[in-house]
């Protein structure tokens, strides 16, 4: 393999929340920073009098640049949130650009070490349409003149996941902040069996302020990063939900959920009402519970089926249904191997029981294994990727290192190297 | 009489004159009264300066510098003295005297309000007098700003300077890399590159459907 690759091979794993990026000679861990832009106002008259605005601030400078907190939504863009970036829509996608920008700009080597460009290796959301291939395409085009891209490529996330794993047959189940996907590997990624789901942390988030409100803390519910916080202290994932309620009414005080926000006084106390905290992590793998009826009935919106790009994402599907359908779209032979390698993946995966509560809730791996159990699907191995932050990153760099230079993009297998020098 | 148990006497003499306790001060010896465009000065003389020539000179000539800054100089004198010397020559120049004796003190020869110190200290007559004063001061403010501007100016000529030479520096050497030490081959791969299978597997990417 390339001399020239071991050096000079770059990662871009654009997540839903987060960029990470770096060459292979960082080591183990990329560089992180927001995957998001702002787009400050022109106008501004501090912005006018003290400095050049940038049309669109990235990276980890951005908050120093933010404005009004009234206009952050419609200024501040997450371009991946959904993992998929409209054809149209050009805030998104010029932020998309700055960021692929500033991630080379941030590793820019000089000619004097034989730097003659990068092999970039993007890494997308699995349901990535081909116009987003197209539209990544021609942003890396536009670095040309600078020559810091040799060659680019861009692969789906769960395949970068198996290859940081180091898996070359299983089923990756990448769970991020708005959508979940399904995707079997068998060291291609199989396309047509993908499933995605339309939940993610985000969803987890959603259930925490409906149970905020019904606890008497509606007037906190409002904010994502706090409810975000919410959930990480107080959210439990069950082994199963009904078990897990019971043994919660019987014994409140042992179940009790209470959460101090650090340096406020804000302390938010569930006390009889802590079985609710089980709610939360369930209702991301499996939102079909009749418990959930209730907060649909009062206003909170159902998960649905939505339609974006060239994929439907599923709203109500468990994440058990969604595994054994995509797999049973893959040739029988297949199917146990697939089922003996389930990876999973995202920040969204990382449940923990705390000690005193093992009896009734549970990791992620577990859960799954449970979801499966009940489809009659017995014989499973379920892990979460080695480094969750940084597998899809690792893959990135393992595939740009080993793919040969001479293989070009091919459209029809969405792989190779699209030559940009020579 | 002690020259203490003196003046604390003159003190309570002029209180009985009108003046206002906070009004009345002493300084090197002498006793100030600083009532509104009213500035006296009492010398205390005693016996002993009188005998003494020196002495006494030297207090004739103090009573003359005193009427530029006070509106009324008085002299206190024993008694003895009034009755031996005559008071034309102190009327003359306007001081006044307060004559002094183990019982009582009393206003002899009232002083005449200073011509100088009128100007200088009060009435609109004194306007010049003041601007001036105020013009010194707007000099000596002047002459520091100019000092300041001139080390300030020093002080950016050399950052000027310094800057230059800076920049002539990075022009002549080629810029560093802005992550030199992070995109520079360190010669190993990654350990998450051990024992993995995808290394093969990808390898053969294009040549397998070739």
């Amino acid at each position: 393999m390339s001399e020239y690759k071991g050096k000079y091979t770059f990662g871009m794993d654009f997540g839903t929340s987060d960029y990470k990026y770096g060459p292979i000679t960082l080591g183990d861990e990329p560089r992180i920073t927001h995957n998001r832009g702002y787009f400050p106002d022109r106008n501004s008259v501090m912005l006018r009098a003290f400095q050049e605005a940038s049309e669109v601030i990235v990276g980890d400078d951005l908050p120093q640049y933010l404005q009004s907190v009234e206009d952050l939504s419609e200024r501040l863009v997450y371009p991946m949130r959904n993992g998929i970036v409209e054809k149209n829509n050009d805030r998104a996608w010029r932020v998309v650009s700055e960021i692929a920008d500033y991630g080379l700009r941030s590793f820019s080597p000089n000619g004097a070490n034989g730097f003659d460009g990068y092999y970039v290796v993007a890494s997308l959301s699995s349901v990535s349409p081909r116009y987003m291939y197209e539209r990544m395409f021609q942003i890396f085009k536009t670095f040309d003149d600078r020559q810091l891209i040799k060659a680019a490529t861009i692969i789906p996330q769960p395949l970068a996941v198996a290859i940081g794993h180091g898996v070359t047959t299983c089923v990756v189940i990448e769970s991020g902040h708005g959508n979940s996907q399904v995707c079997p590997i068998s060291r291609y990624p199989i396309r047509d069996a993908q499933v995605a789901i339309n939940r993610g942390g985000g969803d987890a988030n959603a259930i925490t302020a409906e149970i905020l409100k019904d606890t008497g803390y509606g007037d906190l519910a409002n904010e994502e990063s706090f409810l975000r916080r919410v959930k990480e202290s107080i959210g439990l994932l069950p082994l199963s939900l009904e078990d897990a309620i019971d043994a919660a009414k019987k014994s409140p005080r042992k179940f009790r959920a209470k959460f101090k926000v650090p340096g406020t006084r804000v302390e938010i106390d569930l006390e009889d009402n802590s079985w609710m905290r089980f709610l939360i992590g369930e209702y991301v793998f499996n939102p079909n519970h009749e418990v959930y009826q209730s907060y649909f009935t009062r206003g909170m919106p159902k998960p649905k089926d939505v339609r974006i790009g060239d994929t439907t994402f599923r709203g109500m599907i468990d994440f058990g249904e969604a595994i054994v359908a995509s797999v049973e779209r893959c040739p029988v032979e297949l199917q146990p191997l697939l089922y003996k390698e389930i990876l999973l993946s995202g920040g969204n995966m990382s449940w923990q029981p705390p000690d005193k509560l093992t009896e009734v809730a549970t990791d992620a791996p577990t859960k799954i294994k449970q979801l499966l159990r009940e489809k009659g699907i017995k014989q499973v191995s379920v892990k979460m990727t080695k480094a969750p932050q940084h597998s899809v990153w690792h893959g990135c760099i393992i595939y740009g290192y080993a793919v040969p230079e001479e293989y070009g993009w091919n459209w029809n297998r969405l792989e190779g190297w699209m030559q940009f020098h020579a | 009489m002690p020259e203490p148990q003196l003046n604390q006497r003159i003190q309570f003499y002029l209180m009985s004159m009108g003046y206002a306790q906070d009004q009345i001060s002493e300084s090197n010896g002498r006793i100030l009264v600083s009532a509104p465009n009213d500035r006296i000065v009492v010398v205390p003389v005693n016996a002993q300066q009188l005998s003494d020539r020196t002495a006494l000179l030297q207090i004739v000539l103090g009573v003359s510098n005193l009427q530029r800054e006070f509106d009324r100089v008085y002299l206190a004198v024993p008694r003895l003295f009034a009755a031996v010397y005559d008071t034309k020559p102190f009327q003359d120049q306007g001081v006044g005297l307060l004559v002094y004796d183990s019982r009582r003190i009393e206003e002899t020869l009232q002083a005449r309000k200073s011509e100088i110190a009128t100007v200088s200290n009060g009435g609109p007559e004194s306007k010049p007098i003041e601007v001036m004063a105020e013009l010194e001061k707007l000099r000596e403010a002047y002459a520091t700003l100019q000092e300041s501007i001139r080390s300030l100016r020093e002080e950016i000529s050399r950052q000027t300077s310094m800057e230059r030479d800076r920049i002539a520096e990075r022009l002549e050497t080629p810029p560093p890399p802005v992550s030199l030490v992070s995109a520079t081959p360190q010669g190993s791969l990654p350990v998450f590159f051990e024992n993995n299978p995808w290394l093969e597997v990808l390898s053969r990417r294009g040549k397998e459907s070739s």
